[in-house]
C-alpha cells in the first residue's frame, strides 16, 4: 500500500538487447555501475549489474546478466491541490500537476544462448525474468541469422519475443486503495539483413511490429475528469488495451583510417495511437593510441502525441481514453554522449561514459555509467 | 536538427563507400574490432541507455527481440 | 552450374583462384615457403585479431612441438609488429611468415578463417576453414589417414 503513491513513469528497468550482429565471442565478466539523476530533484536511479559470456567450445555462447535498480524521488502527476482546502480524496477542491515522492527496487536478469550451426549461422534464444513490487515480467525470445554468401559478408535475421507481464494495478478513484492483478502481452517480430559493404564498412536495415494487448495503462498517473462541474473527480488514467506499432531500423559503422570510426543509426516508428516518432543517433569514436578510445555522440529523438493525450485539467469529460502522462505528449528530446575506454592490456579494461538527456517537456537527465571488463 | 543529423548520416554513409565491394574472411581485420559491432562497444551501457528511453519516450523496437516488459510505461 | 557461373560473374574475384584439395601450389609458393619433398605441412592461416585463431594456435604448436608434423604458420596482419606480439604471447615454435603485402593468402585464397591446409609435394591434400573445436585431434587424426 504504502507504494501505491509513485508514478512509474519514472522506474528503469530492463529490455534486454540480443545484440544480432554481435560476433565478437570471448569468454569475460564485467561489472557496470550506472547513475541517472534528473532535475529538480525528480527521479534518482542507481543500477549495479553483473554481465558475463562464456565460450562452451566453438558452437555455444552462454551470456548472462543481472541487475539491480534502486529507484528514488518523485515524478509528476494530477493530484488534488491541497492548498486549496480540499482533501486528499473528496473531489470537491483542486488539482494540481505536481511530483509524488516514491521508492522502488528491481531486481532483474537475461540468460541468453547462442548456437553456431556448421555453415556458422547462428541461434539466438534467450530467456528475461524482472520483479519489482508492483510489476512482473517474464519473456522468451529467439532470433536466427543465416548467412547469405560463404564469405559472411550478408546475413539475414528474423527474431520473435513473447513478454507476459503482470501488473499490480491501483484504482484511484475508489478511494479505497483496492489494487487488483491485471495482465498484458507483448509480441515482438523484427526481420534485417546485414551487408559488409568494404572492409571498414557494415550496414543493417531491420523492420519490426509490435503488437501489445491486455493492461497498458499507467496505474499511477491520474487524470482530471468533468473540472468543474459538480461530478469533477480525479480517476487513474485509461488507455486503450490494444497496441500495434511499425518501424524500421536503419544502422551504418563504418571507419576511417586506423583510429576514427562513426556509428550512425536511424529509426522510424509509428502506432495505432497516433504516436510517429524519428530517432537519429550518430556516434564518433576516436583511438588516441592503443590504450585509449575517445567517444562522443549526439541523438535526437522526436514524437508526436497520443490521439487520447490531453494536459489539461479542463478537458476530459467522459472519453472512454484519457491520460495526461506527459510520456504521451508531442515533444523532442536531445542527448549528448561523452565516453572514455581504458585498455589496461588484453584482458582489463575500463569504460566511463557521461550523457545529458534533455526533453522539451522540461525534463532534464544525466546518465553516468563506469564499467569494469574482464576478459579470459 | 533532424534534418543536420540526417544530412551528417548520409554523408557519412558516402564517405564510406557507396557500393558493395567483397570483403574476404582474411580482409575483415578493421570488421573484427569491437567498435565496429553493430551491439555496440558495452551492450550494458546500451542496455541501460534503451532503458531509460524505453521509460521517459513512447516508442520503442529496433534494437533486437529479446527482453522482458517493465513497470516502467 | 549456371547458378554457380551467374554468381561467379557477379563476383569475379571469388573463389575462382581459391585453392582446394587436390590443387597445386605454384612453385613460386613452394620455394617462399621452403616446402621439402615428401614431407607432411600443415599450413595455418592466422591473425591476431581472429578470436579462433587465439584459440587454436596453442593447439596447433603443441602438435607441431611433439613432432605430429611439420607447421608453418602464415600471420596476416596489417601491422606485422601485431603478429609478432601474437606469436611472442602464445610462445609458438613453429615457423611463421608474416604475409604483410597478402600475396601468400591471396593465392590460397581461403572461404574461411582460420584456415588450415595440409600440403605434400606441393599438393593440396585437405582445407580446413573456421573454428574447430579440439583442432589438434582433428589434424593428428587427419595425418594419421593421410600417412
Amino acid at each position: 500500500m504504502q507504494l501505491k503513491n509513485f508514478n512509474s513513469i519514472s522506474k528503469i528497468t530492463a529490455v534486454a538487447i540480443i545484440a544480432s550482429n554481435a560476433l565478437y565471442a570471448e569468454n569475460y565478466v564485467s561489472v557496470e555501475f550506472l547513475q541517472y539523476d534528473e532535475n529538480d530533484n525528480r527521479v534518482s536511479v542507481s543500477a549495479p549489474s553483473l554481465s558475463a559470456s562464456y565460450d562452451i567450445g566453438t558452437d555455444y555462447t552462454i551470456k548472462a546478466d543481472i541487475v539491480h535498480d534502486a529507484v528514488s524521488g518523485a515524478t509528476p502527476s494530477w493530484q488534488p491541490d491541497s492548498s486549496s482546502g480540499a482533501s486528499s480524496r473528496d473531489n470537491s477542491g483542486d488539482y494540481v500537476y505536481e511530483n509524488q515522492e516514491f521508492k522502488e527496487a528491481r531486481n532483474a536478469g537475461s540468460i541468453m544462448l547462442t548456437t553456431r550451426f556448421e555453415n556458422r549461422d547462428e541461434l539466438y534464444t534467450g530467456f528475461d525474468y524482472s520483479r519489482e513490487s508492483d510489476f512482473d515480467s517474464k519473456a522468451v525470445s529467439a532470433e536466427y541469422m543465416h548467412y547469405t554468401d560463404k564469405s559472411h559478408n550478408q546475413a539475414l535475421n528474423v527474431g520473435v519475443s513473447y513478454a507476459f507481464n503482470e501488473i499490480l494495478s491501483y484504482d484511484y478513484d475508489t478511494g479505497s486503495g483496492a489494487s487488483q492483478k491485471e495482465e498484458s502481452h507483448s509480441l515482438n517480430v523484427q526481420a534485417g539483413i546485414s551487408q559488409v559493404l568494404n572492409d571498414h564498412s557494415s550496414v543493417k536495415v531491420e523492420a519490426f511490429t509490435i503488437l501489445d494487448d491486455g493492461y497498458l495503462t499507467n496505474p499511477h498517473a491520474n487524470v482530471v475528469r468533468d473540472y468543474n462541474t459538480a461530478n469533477q473527480k480525479l480517476v487513474t488514467e485509461n488507455r486503450p488495451d490494444k497496441r500495434t506499432a511499425y518501424g524500421a531500423n536503419l544502422k551504418y559503422i563504418t571507419m576511417v583510417g586506423d583510429d576514427l570510426s562513426f556509428k550512425t543509426n536511424y529509426r522510424f516508428y509509428t502506432d495505432d495511437w497516433d504516436i510517429d516518432s524519428h530517432t537519429v543517433d550518430a556516434d564518433v569514436y576516436y583511438a588516441l593510441n592503443k590504450k585509449v578510445t575517445l567517444g562522443a555522440g549526439v541523438r535526437y529523438y522526436t514524437q508526436s502525441e497520443a490521439n487520447f493525450y490531453n494536459k489539461n485539467k479542463d478537458f476530459f469529460t467522459n472519453e472512454e481514453y484519457a491520460s495526461s502522462d506527459e510520456r504521451l505528449s508531442n515533444f523532442d528530446a536531445t542527448t549528448y554522449k561523452a565516453s572514455v575506454d581504458f585498455k589496461q592490456n588484453d584482458k582489463v579494461s575500463y569504460n566511463l561514459g557521461a550523457e545529458f538527456y534533455s526533453q522539451s517537456t522540461g525534463l532534464d537527465a544525466t546518465m553516468i555509467t563506469t564499467g569494469l571488463k574482464y576478459k579470459f | 536538427m533532424i534534418k543536420f543529423l540526417l544530412l551528417a548520416m548520409s554523408a557519412s554513409l558516402f564517405m564510406g563507400c557507396s557500393l558493395i565491394k567483397e570483403v574476404k574472411p582474411w580482409e575483415k581485420e578493421t570488421l573484427a574490432k569491437p567498435i565496429m559491432q553493430f551491439g555496440g562497444l558495452h551492450p550494458e551501457v546500451t542496455k541501460f541507455e534503451s532503458h531509460v528511453y524505453f521509460s521517459k519516450e513512447a516508442s520503442r523496437g529496433g534494437s533486437g527481440v529479446a527482453g522482458g516488459g517493465c513497470g516502467c510505461n | 552450374m549456371f547458378k554457380k557461373t551467374i554468381y561467379s560473374l557477379l563476383f569475379s574475384s571469388m573463389s575462382l583462384l581459391a585453392l582446394e584439395t587436390g590443387d597445386s601450389l605454384s612453385q613460386n609458393i613452394q620455394n617462399n615457403l621452403k616446402l621439402e619433398a615428401d614431407k607432411v605441412y600443415v599450413i595455418d592461416f592466422f591473425a591476431s585479431w581472429c578470436k579462433s585463431c587465439k584459440k587454436e594456435l596453442p593447439l596447433i604448436a603443441n602438435i607441431y612441438n611433439d613432432k605430429t608434423v611439420e607447421v608453418i604458420g602464415i600471420n596476416v596482419d596489417k601491422n606485422q609488429e601485431d603478429g609478432e606480439r601474437l606469436v611472442k604471447e602464445l610462445e609458438l615454435t613453429f615457423p611463421v611468415v608474416y604475409d604483410t603485402d597478402k600475396s601468400l593468402v591471396e593465392s590460397f585464397d581461403p572461404l574461411g578463417f582460420p584456415a588450415v591446409y595440409y600440403v605434400k609435394n606441393g599438393k593440396v591434400l585437405n582445407v580446413i576453414f573456421g573454428a574447430v573445436e579440439e583442432i589438434d585431434k582433428k589434424i593428428k587424426e587427419d595425418i594419421k589417414a593421410i600417412k
